[in-house]
């Protein structure tokens, strides 16, 4: 029975910190679906909501939960900015471009952090009180983070099945042509796409914040498991990527309490060399599904 | 500048990938609610006269019209939005999207949600296989159905101009004559129809009139009859 509740309890652990990574991975996911552009600046997104929302709750006193409701805003039209800007020039060019474009804006935007904010953790403490669950405690903000995140998957998965922006942006990466034969503007489409894969990042940011800390190399440390999660789940599918990231958040869980913390590092790796061994596609296709 | 009637015209039209030269100058004009066929062999160009009418593609030299305006610069999206349907060779879909979820996003352009409702209404109509398979994924349907559902796609913008480019390739010769009956209803809406055929015998049968485009050019022109008792285009073009 204990043996069990060990086991339950490390894979929630690992839920709960693979739904982190399907924030992230998801928006990811739908940025290469929809402009085949690998975003290697997505986790700076992420690194600059936690601190946004550090920064509003120590700064401005804003109650930290309430911090989403800013930063997502903020970083979705930051995204689209960035979108319009820079990205939307490597659309359709040589691979190589967008990865030195993007790269560039990771570096640029790692550095700056460290410039403004120092390379301090800054962590918000917010509901440390424990809480039980199933056998074992928990830090609320753990639960909490997890509620958030599975809501907000939720409503991304609700988004594009079932809302009309949301079926242009699948139209446009499974074919970006026959999208534009039904009057879809695709540049705004992947304006959008980035940006709401923005907000997304930028909410991680938050629970980051909450549930440990940000610091300024945050987002590129972070980035490495969502490209695992992206090419585990299929470049390009949403449902991928979310299953994807909990089966990594589960497998880094098990295999830190099993073996040792430097085999939880390296584990996201590990299952992804071994999945694309048997599916070199990942689990689902290439496509942004929903 | 054009004729009143004109909905599509294109003139002298030159153009290609990169440096290749596929077009060596193109006129053509469709006119309200006609049903015009172009022909000619594999790789004469057709399909690249398309994506230059759609604007995918930018031709080099010569004008483009939509409704006696010169749209040579405006893009793909907003040539749909002044009524053109396009339905690319091949029976292009998005693999993963249900039925309901194509003719949803063909009508993305129709703001009212009253209109879209009858849109898709009248779409399975004209195609009753399609509100059969609703809930089906493109990916998994055959290939005169992705036919049919690529027309109907193009339907819900509710065009009144709709570019065929090789609607019956590939099918049996049962579904060749469905789709040249769909065409048919379709045109007799009143939607004016610029359909590529490697079905030459049939598609000169149903056009009113039709262009022979060889190597880039126009080669001949006339009504659907004419060219079909010509002696030059049965021997080139139908295969003796
Ligand atoms: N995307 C492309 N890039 C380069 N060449 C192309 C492309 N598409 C077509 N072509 C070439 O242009 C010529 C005309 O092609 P196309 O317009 O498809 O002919 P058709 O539709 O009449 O069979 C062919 O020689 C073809 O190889
Ligand atoms: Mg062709």
């Amino acid at each position: 029975m204990d043996q069990f509740l060990l086991v339950v309890e490390v894979v929630l652990r690992g839920l709960f910190l693979g739904m982190l990574y399907a924030l992230l991975a998801s928006g990811l996911s739908m940025v290469f679906g929809v402009m085949r552009v690998v975003n290697f600046a997505h986790g700076e997104f992420l690194m600059l909501g936690g601190f946004l929302a550090y920064f509003l709750w120590s700064l401005g006193h804003v109650n930290p939960l309430l911090t989403i409701v800013i930063v997502m805003p903020v970083m979705f039209v930051a995204g689209m900015v960035v979108q319009r800007l820079l990205v939307e020039r490597v659309v359709g060019k040589p691979v190589l471009s967008s990865l030195l474009l993007t790269f560039g804006i990771s570096i640029v935007l790692m550095n700056l952090a460290q410039y403004f904010f120092t390379t301090n953790l800054r962590g918000i403490p917010y509901m440390g009180e424990p809480a039980q669950l199933l056998g074992a405690s928990y830090a609320r903000y753990t639960l909490l983070s997890f509620g958030i995140g599975g809501v907000l998957g939720t409503v991304l998965f609700s988004f594009l099945r079932f809302t009309s922006w949301g079926k242009a942006i699948r139209a446009t990466s499974q074919n970006a042509e026959v999208a534009m034969a039904c009057g879809i503007d695709v540049r705004r489409v992947r304006m959008v796409s980035f940006a709401v894969g923005a907000a997304l990042a930028g909410a991680a940011g938050v629970l980051a914040a909450i549930t440990s800390a940000v610091y300024p190399a945050i987002g590129s440390i972070i980035i490495l498991r969502a490209f695992a999660v992206v090419v585990l789940g299929g470049l390009g599918s949403i449902g991928g990527a979310l299953l994807g990231a909990l089966l990594i958040g589960v497998a880094e869980s098990a295999g830190t309490f099993y073996l040792s913390a430097e085999v939880g590092q390296i584990i996201a790796f590990v299952v992804l060399i071994m999945v694309l061994l048997v599916r070199p596609a990942g689990i689902f296709g290439a496509r942004v599904e929903a | 500048m054009t004729e009143d009637s004109a909905i599509l015209q294109l003139r002298n039209v030159t153009g290609g990938y990169g440096k290749k030269q596929v077009l060596f100058g193109v006129s053509l004009v469709v006119r309200r609610g006609e049903l015009v066929a172009i022909i000619g062999p594999n790789g004469a160009g057709k399909s690249t006269v398309f994506k230059v009418a759609m604007g995918y593609l930018q031709p080099w030299e010569g004008l483009v019209f939509l409704n006696g305006q010169g749209v040579r610069s405006l893009p793909t999206h907003e040539r749909v939005a002044r009524r053109m349907g396009y339905v690319p060779q091949g029976r292009v879909v998005f693999p993963d999207m249900t039925v309901d979820e194509h003719l949803d996003v063909g009508a993305w352009l129709v703001k009212s949600r009253e209109a879209r409702r009858r849109a898709k209404e009248y779409v399975f109509q004209i195609f009753p296989r399609l509100a059969e398979r609703r809930g089906q994924k493109a990916g998994t349907m055959s290939g005169g159905e992705r036919q049919m559902l690529s027309m109907g796609r193009a339907l819900m913008a509710q065009p009144t101009i709709i570019l065929l480019d090789e609607p019956s390739l590939g099918l049996s010769p049962k579904l060749v004559d469905e789709v040249f009956q769909h065409i048919e209803t379709i045109n007799r809406a009143g939607v004016a129809v610029l359909m590529v055929e490697q079905n030459a015998a049939k598609a000169l049968r149903h056009a009113h009139r039709a262009y022979v485009i060889d190597m880039g050019k126009n080669h001949l022109e006339g009504s659907g009859k004419q060219l079909l008792d010509d002696p030059e285009v049965r021997r080139s073009y139908l295969g003796g």
